[in-house]
């Protein structure tokens, strides 16, 4: 079984390479506890066509990766790891990446998980408040007094 | 592809907590700090995703429970779990302004203190008193003498403390157990515990007998997680036993018998990583070693007759030992024809290493399945060795 199907929520059909598929966790699951015989399209009940899409380029391009060792827990995330493809993938508007991030969550795909979570991340990484409301078009709710407390426990966070 | 507009703080605040503490976790503290102060929504979001706290501590400050773990299971302490009584960003806030104040310290004398005094005292008062409780604390680490402590008569709990930490290994267990658990960072505390022992065991044989104790337990502990790994994670990069000797070397890299079992260890590693979990069966593109000395064994097992090579009937009955099944004429044509036999047509031992060179060379799993059938394990040990050992 080289190729199997999947459906997304608004009932758009993908034949996908079987590897790429398995990336996702609970496709794999999915796939073992069916017996999928590659006929039947697996539904793929929480994502869009759109979205899935993504996902599936996703996977095709990184499906022959090397398993990466886990994670030294003890090290900081490293934070400015992405390459040029990883870069373009994520170069959509903050709707689009939102859905991916739960595209990959519920799918159970960690390296994509990990990389939108860090493309948000670097989103916010070096701005000010000013320019964080305005990435996510909000406006400061604070009370004076609020914003005043939240200025003062500020001492921590001056890195070493 | 979709571009209805969204609100990104709402769905950034609705996502699952645990993507919002991976998105958190690969922001710095200042980053964090720009966060909160951008919306009251954010700012819960951050300071509310415990997971992120707990990581950001771990990550800083080393996995206290870890260590917990480490020496509940192997040292036979009884210690809870480490939970801060602030919380985690709590203790991880303090944390960072403890370091900020103290930075040109011994950190072990600070932990010292820390630990000892930091219940009575508010975090971070950098007063006079504490900076030469410190300083004293600091003097009693490394001299480790009363009179050291009678000169700091402003520190004189936290020092006898420190001393008592120094001098008695069992009540520094007692300490740890008790008083410690309660503080941030067990780690480098069981360290100063263990520096006592270690600093014990050299100056004092007469009460060494304690630490003795100890020293054998985490030789046993290093053993024992030789023993219990049959099949090491490849992923895990320090071996369990190593973490023991870390354990021990940050406190005195230089004391003799930790040393020794460093090495010991390592070079258990060494052998452990050369062949992962099982010896080679092949070495050179010819049977190992080790593989030559079993199939020796089995041999003369077999060999009920004495005559150095198996007739049809030896033959066989290994044959059905080991699959179940028995000799056709076809096979037994064909194993004459194949393997060295000597003049009577009877298969010699070279003719049986021949038959499981073929046979590993082409399907080494094989070969595994027949020795596990005649009692060898994976390190090509027969059962009664392997029990016995």
């Amino acid at each position: 079984m080289s190729q199997i199907k999947l459906q997304s929520s608004d009932g758009r059909e993908f034949t996908v390479d079987a590897k790429a598929a398995k990336m996702s966790e609970t496709i794999k699951n999915m796939l073992e506890d069916l017996g999928g015989d590659g006929e039947n399209a697996i539904p793929v009940p929480n994502v869009t066509g759109a979205i899935l899409e993504k996902v599936i380029q996703y996977c095709l391009h990184h499906k022959d990766d090397v398993a990466k060792p886990e994670e030294d827990e003890t090290k900081a995330k490293k934070q400015e790891d992405i390459d040029s493809w990883d870069a373009d993938f994520c170069r959509v508007d903050q709707g689009t990446l939102f859905e991916m991030i739960l595209a990959a969550n519920y799918l159970d795909i960690k390296p994509m998980l990990d990389l939108t979570c860090k493309t948000v991340a670097n989103m916010i990484r070096g701005k000010t408040p000013d320019e964080i409301r305005k990435l996510f078009n909000i406006k400061s709710d604070f009370s004076p007094e609020e914003e005043e407390q939240v200025k003062k426990e500020n001492d921590w966070c001056e890195e070493k | 592809m979709t571009t209805t507009p969204i609100n990104a703080i709402e769905v950034l605040t609705q996502l699952p907590s645990d993507i919002q503490s991976t998105v958190l976790s690969f922001l710095s503290p200042s980053d964090l700090q720009q966060l909160r102060l951008s919306s009251r929504g954010l700012s819960k979001l951050v300071d509310e995703t415990s997971t992120l706290w707990v990581s950001r501590y771990t990550a800083s400050y080393g996995n206290v429970n870890e260590y917990i773990a480490i020496l509940n299971n192997n040292l036979g302490f009884e210690l809870p779990a480490f939970v801060p009584q602030g919380g985690w960003k709590g203790a991880f806030i303090e944390r960072q302004i403890q370091q900020q104040d103290s930075r040109a310290t011994d950190l072990v004398a600070v932990d010292a203190r820390s630990a000892l005094t930091r219940s009575e005292r508010p975090a971070g008062s950098s007063d006079g008193a504490s900076t030469s409780a410190q300083a004293s604390a600091s003097t009693a680490a490394t001299a480790g003498t009363a009179g050291a402590a009678g000169k700091s008569a402003a520190a004189e709990d936290e020092t006898t403390q420190v001393i008592t930490l120094h001098a008695n290994p069992a009540s520094s267990s007692m300490l740890v157990a008790n008083a410690e658990i309660a503080q941030p960072r067990l780690h480098s505390r069981c360290l100063s515990k263990q520096k006592g022992f270690c600093a014990n065991v050299k100056r004092t044989p007469a009460i060494s007998s304690q630490s003795s104790t100890r020293l054998l337990q985490i030789s046993c502990a290093c053993w024992n997680s030789f023993r219990n790994m049959h099949r090491r994670s490849i992923f895990s990069r320090v071996h369990p036993a190593m973490r023991f000797i870390e354990f021990c070397e940050e406190v005195d890299a230089d004391f003799e018998p930790v040393r020794e079992l460093k090495k010991q260890v390592l070079s258990l590693i060494e052998k452990q990583t050369e062949t992962d979990d099982h010896v080679a069966l092949i070495v050179d593109d010819y049977l190992s070693e080790d593989l030559q000395e079993v199939l020796t064994r089995i041999f003369a097992r077999f060999d009920r007759d004495g005559d150095h090579a198996w007739n049809r009937q030896e033959l066989d009955s290994f044959v059905f030992a080991t699959n179940q099944q028995h000799v056709t004429d076809q096979f037994w044509r064909a194993i004459r024809q194949n393997f060295t036999c000597n003049a009577r047509g009877h298969l010699l031992q070279e003719g049986l290493f021949e038959f499981y060179l073929r046979q590993t060379l082409d399907d080494p799993e094989e070969t595994w399945k027949d020795m596990r059938t005649h009692g060898f394990d994976s390190f090509l040990r027969s059962d009664e060795t392997a029990r016995s050992a």
